[in-house]
């Protein structure tokens, strides 16, 4: 189940009565895992076993971690969660990667190689990844195992943040979920109001904006640099507006639900540096990474290169992170390369270099990382590059909504750093909250693309 | 004193209330309109009101006077010309009615400027009418040659099908009731809601709900704007002929078909210029010979101007390659349609 689906709206009318009529913790979150499968299982039923499987692993092996004293004990639990998780993640996601890129290497040497019609469970990235903080943080020491396997399975599987994040991790869900949130009008109409902003950045901004990227990028050898140019100004609004809409319905319904989420967004295209940036953008995967992988490799610690290794290693995989293909890897690369050059320009220069400039840069490297990201492959992207930096000759076509759509993220964007930050969040007692909801409900009926568009993030 | 519940109802209300007249008031710059189609009585079919206007928003952006007998770009009624003038009838579906272009880009329009430039004026009158396929046209064709005095018809083609259903029955005037009846009392933008949320995205098919537990694809989106090509059933020469016969059976004057088809277009990335059915088209033509109707394949006009960077189809708030002919494409046809005639 899609959350800007039909389906979903009425699913969530009922989920949201049911749940509010419980009065205790069991029967509540009994309830919402009950209804948090049934969303999975919406998608496709098969994969609630492996959803299951791996909520068992990680609840029993954080039991195991937290009753030893003994560090080989423990760390051979971690282990087992470890394998087991990222076993699942190198199958499902990467295994044809994996022998699709070892056949140019083997079949020039006669090897024959084959790969599996494997299907993406979706969401695996994400609960893969909460799963692991959980079971890290009790190895760690920074929280204890939970003694409730319902409570444990609601928190992998909570439905607002089960296919695509925020990655909430145990300490800041499984604490809340020990109790009965205290119903509070005014938290239940900020979700709402979250939830419908969501929806507007996703169904009538990405959609829109998709609509012409995925012409563009299907044959950027037919389109004009100009055109191209506005196709990547395009593709940096949708997958902006796509996660991040994504991001504020999850947030907006958890809140509805009684519960707080982390914000995952922070209008990253006001960065004015690459590490600037990922405080900005998907922020949950960010800190993740930065925990579990960056500061265990070492950090800022240590000789200079090995910072700039740590740098490398930890944006790779986070590109890997985001998808199965070598572009993917790519744009990490690129974005590490970014982050070590910008580590030694701070170190050579200082802060010497102005925020406008600072600014500039960091848009031009995204900008450059989200053509590699949504190309198809690498001869795509450097025709696209290539044909948009030499302004080439080609189709002339601008989408009048699409330039809308990119002057709203630019205004959304500006308004940010003004007195209107409070005002877009349409406050309760506010004048305009009323009309402006009514004329976001009528533009989500009346405006909306036609056909059916999957949240980009999906498919990671 | 109200109380805080009350006050907090009246706001909303009065917000609501605000919030919708805004959308309705700057609904007309991003929804099409919804006019009542009356049956004309001379073509005895479903039209677009005359006398009104009709707003296209999507895939173009123009607002068409509906004229006499539901004439698509006709200011007022069209007048019928002197002797020495010829008029011809043109049919066709949405492409040749031309709803996304305005009324001077029209083809019958963008026809008689151009035979009044060659110093050969004729009177083209716009009777293509959107969904229409030949079995609509027949139905009307005697109907409407006397009272136009016209000279000849011309057909325009997009798609094959259209033409080779020909000794089908006709699916005329099955608008439904209930939208002539809510055309007439409710804004368009209300009916285009209800439309979004009650139809699947085909506009036809009424939207429903699914809340059983499934089993993904490997993709999780089809949106496939391939190509078709015609099926066996209506590719064979003698299914040809029976659609060519039932034209010629149907008028004694002079028949031409326009072919514009689906090529030259934009396939996934892909330029497309090979006809998918480029393979028949020859048989079609020698079957249109024989039953003494002109066939003109507009392939080569259409390609040209789309190697030459004018795309025929296409407009920037859809899509170019795809879709509706825009005012190159229309002025391609119409000068088709101008060459065609000069030579009966």
């Amino acid at each position: 189940m899609v959350f800007s689906q039909i389906e979903f709206l009425v699913f969530l009318i009922v989920v949201l009565a049911i749940t509010w009529s419980c009065r205790q913790r069991l029967s509540r979150n009994t309830f919402l895992l009950v209804a948090s499968y049934y969303f999975y299982a919406y998608w496709d039923v098969r994969f609630c076993l492996l959803l299951l499987l791996s909520t068992l692993v990680d609840f029993v092996v954080a039991r195991k971690i937290d009753a030893s004293n003994e560090p080989n004990v423990r760390r051979r639990w971690l282990v087992v969660s470890l394998v087991s998780n990222l076993g699942v993640l190198a199958f499902f996601k990467y295994f044809n990667f994996f022998i699709e890129s070892a056949a140019f290497v083997l079949e020039p040497l006669g090897v024959s190689t084959s790969t599996l019609n494997i299907l993406l469970p979706v969401g695996v990235s994400f609960y893969t990844f909460q799963t692991l903080s959980y079971t890290i943080d009790v190895y760690r020491r920074q929280l204890r195992s939970v003694s409730s396997f319902i409570d444990f399975s609601l928190y992998v599987a909570f439905f607002p943040q089960l296919v695509a994040g925020p990655i909430v991790r145990a300490r800041e869900l499984l604490p809340q979920l020990a109790s009965v949130p205290l119903w509070s009008r005014r938290r239940f109409y900020a979700g709402s109001q979250q939830l419908l902003r969501g929806a507007v950045k996703k169904v009538l901004l990405a959609d829109r904006l998709g609509e012409a990227v995925d012409v563009v990028f299907a044959g950027p050898e037919l389109y004009s640099g100009w055109t191209l140019s506005l196709a990547a100004f395009a593709y940096a609004g949708q997958i902006y507006y796509d996660f991040s809409g994504y991001s504020d319905m999850a947030i907006g319904v958890a809140k509805m639900l009684g519960y707080r989420f982390p914000v995952n967004f922070r209008h990253p295209y006001l960065a004015t540096s690459l590490s600037d940036f990922w405080h900005r953008w998907h922020m949950t995967l960010s800190r993740w990474l930065r925990d579990y992988l960056y500061i265990p490799l070492g950090g800022n610690r240590g000789s200079g290169w090995s910072v700039y290794r740590n740098l490398m290693i930890t944006m790779t995989l986070g590109g890997l992170w985001h998808g199965a293909a070598w572009t993917f890897v790519a744009w990490g690369v690129l974005h590490g390369i970014g982050l070590a050059i910008q580590r030694l320009a701070s170190h050579t220069f200082g802060d010497r270099v102005p925020r406008a400039i600072g600014w500039f840069i960091t848009m031009c490297v995204v900008l450059v990382g989200w053509i590699l990201f949504r190309s198809r492959d690498f001869s795509a992207a450097s025709v696209y590059l290539e044909r948009m930096l030499t302004l080439a000759d080609g189709i002339n076509w601008f989408p009048p909504l699409v330039i809308g759509a990119l002057a709203c993220l630019a205004m959304e964007h500006a308004a940010w750093k003004t007195r209107l930050r409070l005002a877009m969040r349409l406050p309760t007692l506010a004048w305009y909250s009323p009309i402006a909801t009514s004329v976001m409900l009528w533009a989500l009926v009346l405006y909306a693309p036609k056909g059916f568009r999957p949240f980009v993030y999906f498919q990671f | 004193m109200p109380s805080t519940v009350t006050r907090a109802v009246l706001r909303w209300s009065f917000g609501v209330s605000i919030g919708t007249v805004l959308i309705a008031v700057t609904s007309p710059l991003f929804v099409r309109s919804y006019v009542p189609t009356p049956i004309d009585p001379v073509r005895t079919a479903w039209t677009l009101n005359p006398g009104s206007t009709y707003r296209w928003r999507s895939e173009g952006y123009a607002d068409t006077h509906i004229g006499s007998m539901g004439m698509p770009g006709v200011l007022g009624s069209a007048a019928v010309p002197e002797s020495s003038v010829r008029g011809f009838a043109l049919w066709g579906d949405s492409q040749a009615e031309g709803v996304c272009v305005a009324d001077e880009d029209k083809i019958f329009a963008v026809a008689e400027q151009l035979s009044i430039v060659d110093g050969n004026p004729i009177r083209v009158y716009p009777l293509a009418r959107s969904g229409d396929d030949v079995r609509d046209w027949l139905m009307q064709m005697p109907r409407v040659e006397s009272p136009l005095e016209l000279t000849g018809h011309v057909m325009l083609i997009v798609d094959l099908e259209d033409l080779a259903v020909a000794t089908g029955p006709s699916k005329a005037n099955d608008r439904g009731e209930f939208e002539q009846s809510i055309a007439k009392v409710l804004p368009a933008f209300v009916i285009q809601a209800v439309r979004n949320i009650a139809y699947e995205q085909d506009g036809v098919t009424r939207r429903s709900l699914r809340f059983s537990v499934g089993q993904a694809n490997s993709t999780m989106t089809s949106s496939s704007t391939d190509n078709k090509s015609l099926t066996n059933s209506t590719s064979t020469s003698e299914s040809w002929a029976e659609a060519f016969a039932a034209i010629r059976n149907s008028t004694s004057l002079p028949v031409i078909v326009l072919y514009a088809g689906p090529v030259p277009g934009i396939m996934q990335g892909r330029v497309q210029f090979e006809d998918p059915n480029a393979a028949m088209l020859s048989g079609i033509r020698e079957t249109a010979d024989r039953f003494a109707i002109t066939w003109i394949d507009l392939h080569g006009p259409l390609t040209n101007s789309a190697r030459a960077g004018l795309w025929p189809r296409g407009f920037h708030n859809g899509q170019f390659g795809v879709g509706h002919l825009n005012q190159h494409g229309n002025k391609i046809v119409a000068q088709s349609l101008i060459d065609a005639v000069s030579q009966l």
